[in-house]
């Protein structure tokens, strides 16, 4: 009796060890997607591309980077316009404070024959943007380009000077500061007039107004500055932004804006959304003639 | 030829074949009313070592990284702006008391310039195109930074006085004046830094 049950015990614990050594059978669960992987976790760190703050709608980022009227803001519009170097003076300014030139083709008649016609090249500025040919971009100052007038033939584009390959002399080409100012300036003064017939500009100060979009022009001999920003009439957080045209004389001005606005004290408000191209070009023309 | 469209994404990013974006923004950000819960120079601090944390988004760049640096280091310790808004003689108003909240506005510029939309968050085209406005002016402020410093290095005994200190040829012209040729000739630095304390006038921001 005792043999049967120790070998029926000794059966037991083999079929136990058996059970015990048997290779497990792979669990047939699921196996879900892997979307990150842990091999990589900082892979952000070594990835060698630009980093960026993702905004999600849900993040906290998402109160902090509220919009703040930049689209409708005239000096975020000049701030933020590309850099070209400014051949002259040699510095990197954004290029809507500088003046584009191009190399214009013109017929003049000949000194001494005056019925026979030849070509002739200038440096002439470019009001409108154009993008046919190679352009150069000089200083928007008189005075700041007549004080450095030797160096007046730099302003020529770079593939103009230094090609070999082309049938005008780079000599031959005139560079004359004064005219390009004067032409500068009176395109300036034809795209304002042709802006303002365009359209119809109110007279009368929006209320209000939350945004930073508003300018006004004025005429106002006792004011020293050509810009000025002061807290709004209402109070709260908009800023008036005000452009004397004091410094651009009499005869023109009047003869654009109306014989009222140089004598009486005329204002005339605009809006940077609707006359965005306008008021660029008074913000140029008053620094021309600083 | 179409780009790949090869996306990793990991616990802290979501890298595809143009951006790193980074997905914990919380160390970038100041704590809520943090104004009137710290001390002027604790707050102080706090800012600066935000802004710090940002350069690795400014450029890919290293010198441009530099320059970042080195401009907000000259920001903190040295600049005296209420010194510089007075020189241009822009601004009418009293300069508000509360500069901290310009800082605050400044990391927000920042923060702005260094974030990518989400393109299901963008319901109007303008959000994120005033996002790209804030890079291009936050790089356009760097690169005239670099030119600053250049000329800084070349001649500090003029340059330093005029860029750091006086602030002098931020002053307007008057007619029939003569004026210092140095002056006309950073005529474009000095467009570009009275345009900046216009754009600091209006959003209230002191970059």
């Amino acid at each position: 009796m005792s043999l049967k049950s120790k070998r029926s015990e000794l059966l037991a614990s083999a079929s136990n060890l058996y059970v015990k050594l048997r290779p497990k059978k792979c669990s047939q669960t699921s196996i879900s997607p892997i979307d990150t992987t842990p091999l990589v976790t900082n892979f952000a760190k070594w990835s060698g591309k630009r980093k960026l703050l993702l905004l999600t709608k849900n993040s906290s980022l998402y109160n902090e980077t509220k919009p703040m009227g930049l689209d409708c803001n005239l000096f975020a519009s000049l701030l933020s316009s590309p850099m070209r170097c400014d051949k002259i003076a040699k510095l990197k300014t954004p290029q809507d404070m500088l003046i584009k030139l191009k190399v214009r083709q013109s017929k003049t008649a000949e000194v001494d024959s005056p019925q026979k016609q030849i070509d002739s090249f200038n440096l002439l500025p470019v009001v409108k943007s154009d993008k046919i040919g190679q352009s150069s971009y000089v200083t928007n100052n008189l005075r700041a380009l007549e004080n450095d007038a030797k160096k007046a033939n730099n302003a020529l584009p770079t593939s103009v000077r230094n090609s070999t390959m082309r049938s005008i002399e780079s000599s031959e080409i005139k560079v004359d500061i004064t005219s390009i100012i004067a032409n500068n300036k009176q395109g300036l003064l034809n795209l304002i007039k042709k802006e303002l017939k365009k359209h119809q500009v109110a007279e009368r100060e929006p209320l209000l107004e939350t945004t930073n979009d508003v300018v006004f022009l004025v005429f106002d001999d006792k004011l020293d500055n050509d810009i000025e920003i002061g807290p709004s009439k209402e109070g709260g957080e908009r800023k008036t932004i005000t452009l004397n045209l004091k410094n651009l004389g009499h005869s023109e001005l009047g003869r654009i804006m109306g014989a009222d606005f140089v004598e009486g004290g005329r204002r005339i408000f605009l809006r940077f959304s609707q006359h965005q191209e306008l008021i660029i070009a008074v913000y140029k023309l008053l620094a021309v003639s600083h | 030829m179409a780009t790949r469209r090869l996306t990793v994404i990991t616990e802290n990013a979501i890298i595809n074949s143009r951006h790193t974006l980074i997905l914990n923004h919380q160390k970038f950000l100041l704590p809520v009313n943090f104004i009137n819960e710290y001390p002027r120079k604790d707050v102080l601090k706090m800012s600066y070592r935000r802004f710090m944390r940002l350069k690795p988004f400014i450029s890919q760049r290293l010198m441009v990284r530099n320059t970042y640096t080195e401009y907000l280091r000259y920001k903190y310790k040295r600049e005296n702006y209420l010194e510089k808004r007075m020189a241009t003689g822009i601004a009418t108003g009293d300069l508000q008391s509360c500069d901290l909240k310009q800082v605050v506005n400044s990391l927000r510029f920042v923060l702005k310039a260094v974030t990518h939309h989400e393109l299901s968050t963008t319901k109007k085209p303008g959000h994120h195109h005033e996002n790209d406005i804030c890079r291009r002016i936050l790089k356009n402020i760097l690169t005239m930074e670099y030119e600053k410093q250049r000329l800084i290095h070349k001649d500090p005994a003029i340059y330093y006085q005029l860029f750091r200190k006086t602030y002098e040829y931020l002053q307007p012209f008057k007619n029939g004046d003569k004026v210092n040729p140095i002056f006309l000739k950073l005529f474009s630095i000095r467009e570009f830094d009275r345009c900046l304390v216009c754009l600091n006038e209006t959003l209230d921001t002191r970059l």
